[in-house]
C-alpha cells in the first residue's frame, strides 16, 4: 500500500501511482496521493470532520477517477481537506460502486502547508491493474 | 510502465514550420504542422506529436492539426494545440482539445504611473493585492452569490459583473466577445457545476495562474506605432493576470467527456484513440448541450477576471490613495486561450464554416477580423502571452500570416519540468530571495508551488515568441518585465 509521484510523465500537470494489495487499500492509497499534491504532509490533517459518499461506474478505472474527483469537489464547495479513508469497493452486476467515508478539516493557509490546486482527475494514461496479487493505478491529475 | 513514444520523421516546411505526413499514425485524416525554431522542435516532448496526430483522426477537420511552439503534452490532445472542425461536414467538439479550464485566458491593464511611482511602494502594493484577490488551494470566494447570481452571472459573463458595479463599461469593448457568449445555457450545466463554481468565483486560483506588476523598460518597445496607439510608453507599469473558470469550468469538460464516452460510438459511430479526446459532432443535441455548457465556462471565466479588476483597482486606489480613474487602471485586453470558437474561414478558397478549438492557444486576429472588438479592429487582435514569473511576458498583434492556423499562436512558455521535479530541483524560500534580489517581490500562499513555478521550469519565451513572429502568426508590440507576483 502506497504511492508515488512520477516524474515526466505528464509535466505539466501532476501523475502518480498508486499500490494495495485489495481494491480497498487501492482507492485509499489514490485518495492520500491526491490529498498530498494540494497538502503537504497530510498526516498533519486533523479528522476533525467527516463526510460520507457513494460513486458508482461501468468500468474500473472511471470509478477511481469518480471517486478522486468527489474528493476534490469537497476542497471546493466546502474547503475540505481529508486524511483518513474508510473505503469499500465492490463489484456488483458488471456494475462497480464505492462507498467512502473521509476524515479531514477545513483548510487553513495558517496551519497547512498548501502546494496546488487539483482541478481534475483525468483519463489520460490511466491504468488500474492487478499483478502479481498487488493492484497498481496509475493517474494524472489536472492541476 | 512508462510508455515511449515514437518520434516521427519531420517535413521542413520553412525555418518555423515541420510537418509530419498522414501516414505517421493510422486514422489521420490530416498531416498535423508543427511551428517551432529547429531547437524548441529537438526538445519537445515526443508525446506532443502522438497527441496532435491522435488529434488529426477526429471527423471533420481541416487542414492540419497543429502545435504552437510552445506546445507540451496535455492530456488527450497538446497544450498549445489548435485543431478546426467543419460543422457541415460532421465536424466535432470536443472538451479535452477545448482543455478542461474553459476560457482559461488573460487580462492585460495599462496605468498612468511609472515603474518610479510604483517601485517604492511595490511590497505593499504587492501584499493589498494578495490580501483582496483570494488565491491557492481551497481560496474562496468573497461574494456570497445566490443560485440565481449565479445563473445570471453563467449567461451574461462579465456583462453581469459591470451590471453589478464591478467595473467599467469600456472593460466590455476590450474583452473578447465583449465578455459574454451569447449561446451560453445554464440549465446545461450539472448541480455539481453549480456548487464547485458558486464558491470559486473573483479566485484567482494555483498553480501557474497568477496576477502580476509589470513595467515597460525603454527599449523593449518593438512596434512603436501600435504602442503608442494603444497607450504603452517607456517606463509605464501595466498589470497582467492569468486565471480561468476554475473548478466550473473543469466540472463542465468532465461531466460532458463522461457523457460523450458513453454516446459517441453507439450514437454516432465515432471511434477515438485516446478517452480524453471524446467528442460529439457539433451539429447533434449532444454536440449542443456542450457547446451551450462551454459557454457557461466562457463566461464564469469573463466574470471572473472581471471582479478580480475590480479588486486590483481597490487595491491601487487604496494604496496610492487616488481614485483608479486617476490612476489609469483601463484595460488593455482580456483574451482566452481555452476555448472553441465558431468562426468563418477561408479553406483553399472557400468560406466554411468551422468550430476552431485553441487549447493553450491565444486567437490572434489579424486587421478586419469581426472577432476583434471594433476599437482594435483596423489593427489586429492584441494578443497576451504570459511568460513565467522570472522572466517577463509579451503584448503583440494578430499577425500577416496567422491565416494559416485559422488565426491561432502561442499563449505562454509552455513547461519543460514536471512539478515534481522542480520541487527537488528548487526551494521555494531561495527563490523568493534570489527574484528579490532581481528586482521582483513575490507573495505567494505556498513555498512548494513558488518553487514549481521556477522560471527554470520553462522554455526559453524570446524563442517562443521569435517563432510565432518570423512564422508572422502574430508579431511583437512590446515586452513587458515583471516587478511583483500574486501566486496561489
Amino acid at each position: 500500500m502506497g504511492y508515488r509521484f512520477i516524474e515526466n510523465l505528464s509535466i505539466a500537470d501532476v501523475a502518480f501511482e498508486a499500490h494495495g494489495e485489495n481494491l480497498n487499500e487501492l482507492f485509499v492509497s489514490s485518495a492520500e496521493a491526491l490529498e498530498n499534491t494540494m497538502v503537504r504532509n497530510i498526516e498533519k490533517v486533523k479528522p476533525e470532520t467527516t463526510r460520507e459518499f457513494g460513486v458508482s461506474s461501468n468500468k474500473l478505472d472511471l470509478l477511481l477517477v469518480e471517486f478522486l474527483q468527489k474528493l476534490i469537489s469537497y476542497k471546493d464547495t466546502d474547503q475540505l481537506i481529508f486524511s483518513k479513508f474508510t473505503v469499500n469497493v465492490k463489484e456488483i452486476k458488471n456494475d462497480w460502486r464505492v462507498r467512502c467515508r473521509a476524515e479531514g478539516e477545513h483548510l487553513d493557509p495558517n496551519k497547512h502547508d498548501l502546494v496546488v490546486d487539483v482541478k481534475a482527475a483525468t483519463m489520460h494514461m490511466l491504468k488500474v491493474q492487478k499483478k502479481d496479487e498487488e493492484w497498481t493505478a496509475r493517474v494524472v491529475l489536472d492541476v | 510502465m512508462e510508455k515511449e513514444f515514437k518520434r516521427p520523421t519531420f517535413h521542413k516546411v520553412s525555418d518555423t514550420l515541420w510537418e509530419i505526413s498522414k501516414d505517421f499514425k493510422k486514422g489521420m485524416l490530416v498531416p498535423t504542422r508543427i511551428y517551432a525554431a529547429e531547437k524548441l522542435l529537438k526538445e519537445m516532448d515526443p508525446q506532443v506529436f502522438d497527441q496532435v496526430s491522435n488529434m488529426a483522426t477526429l471527423p471533420g477537420i481541416e487542414k492540419y492539426a497543429f502545435v504552437m511552439p510552445d506546445g507540451h503534452a496535455g492530456y488527450g490532445s497538446p497544450i498549445g494545440g489548435v485543431a478546426a472542425f467543419d460543422i457541415n461536414r460532421g465536424g466535432v467538439i470536443s472538451p479535452g482539445v477545448t482543455g478542461y479550464d474553459i476560457n482559461c485566458g488573460m487580462r492585460l491593464v495599462l496605468t498612468d504611473m511609472t515603474v518610479k511611482d510604483v517601485r517604492p511602494k511595490i511590497k505593499e502594493l504587492t501584499d493589498t493585492l494578495f490580501k483582496k484577490v483570494p488565491a491557492g488551494v481551497g481560496s474562496k470566494s468573497d461574494l456570497n452569490l445566490s443560485k440565481k447570481d449565479f445563473k445570471d452571472l453563467s449567461e451574461e459573463g462579465a456583462k453581469w459583473a459591470i451590471r453589478k458595479g464591478y467595473g467599467w463599461k469600456d472593460d466590455i469593448s476590450s474583452t473578447e466577445l465583449e465578455g459574454k457568449a451569447e449561446y451560453a445555457d445554464f440549465s446545461k450545466i450539472s448541480d455539481m457545476v453549480i456548487s464547485r463554481g458558486i464558491k470559486q468565483i473573483g479566485t484567482l486560483g494555483s498553480g501557474n495562474h497568477y496576477l502580476e506588476i509589470q513595467y515597460v523598460n525603454k527599449g523593449d518597445i518593438k512596434d512603436e506605432r501600435l504602442a503608442k496607439k494603444w497607450g504603452i510608453f517607456p517606463g509605464q507599469v501595466v498589470i497582467m493576470f492569468h486565471t480561468g473558470s476554475r473548478g466550473a469550468g473543469h466540472q463542465i469538460a468532465s461531466d460532458y467527456i463522461k457523457k460523450f464516452l458513453d454516446v459517441m460510438d453507439n450514437k454516432y459511430g465515432i471511434k477515438i484513440s485516446d478517452r480524453e479526446l471524446a467528442c460529439a459532432p457539433f451539429n447533434s443535441k449532444d454536440g449542443q448541450d456542450y457547446y451551450k455548457a462551454m459557454g457557461c465556462g466562457i463566461n464564469i471565466s469573463f466574470a471572473n477576471r472581471q471582479l478580480i479588476l475590480y479588486r486590483v483597482r481597490e487595491a491601487f486606489s487604496e494604496v496610492f490613495k487616488k481614485d483608479a480613474e486617476k490612476l489609469g487602471l483601463r484595460q488593455l485586453f482580456d483574451i482566452a486561450h481555452n476555448r472553441a470558437s465558431l468562426e468563418k474561414h477561408d479553406v483553399d478558397g472557400e468560406t466554411k464554416e468551422l468550430l476552431v478549438h485553441r487549447k493553450g492557444s491565444t486567437g490572434s486576429y489579424p486587421p478586419g477580423r469581426k472577432e476583434i472588438p471594433k476599437n482594435y479592429r483596423n489593427d489586429g487582435s492584441p494578443v497576451i502571452i504570459g511568460g513565467s514569473m522570472e522572466t517577463g511576458s509579451y503584448l503583440m498583434v494578430g499577425g500577416p500570416n496567422a491565416s494559416e492556423t485559422f488565426d491561432s499562436t502561442a499563449h505562454g512558455s509552455g513547461r519543460t519540468m514536471s512539478r515534481t521535479k522542480a520541487r527537488g530541483l528548487t526551494n521555494g524560500e531561495e527563490l523568493f530571495k534570489k527574484m528579490l534580489k532581481n528586482g521582483i517581490y513575490v507573495k505567494s500562499v505556498s513555498w512548494s508551488g513558488l518553487a514549481e513555478e521556477s522560471g527554470e521550469s520553462y522554455k526559453n519565451l524570446e524563442e517562443v515568441v521569435d517563432t510565432v513572429d518570423k512564422a508572422g502568426l502574430s508579431k511583437r508590440v512590446c515586452r513587458l518585465t515583471p516587478l511583483s507576483n500574486v501566486k496561489g
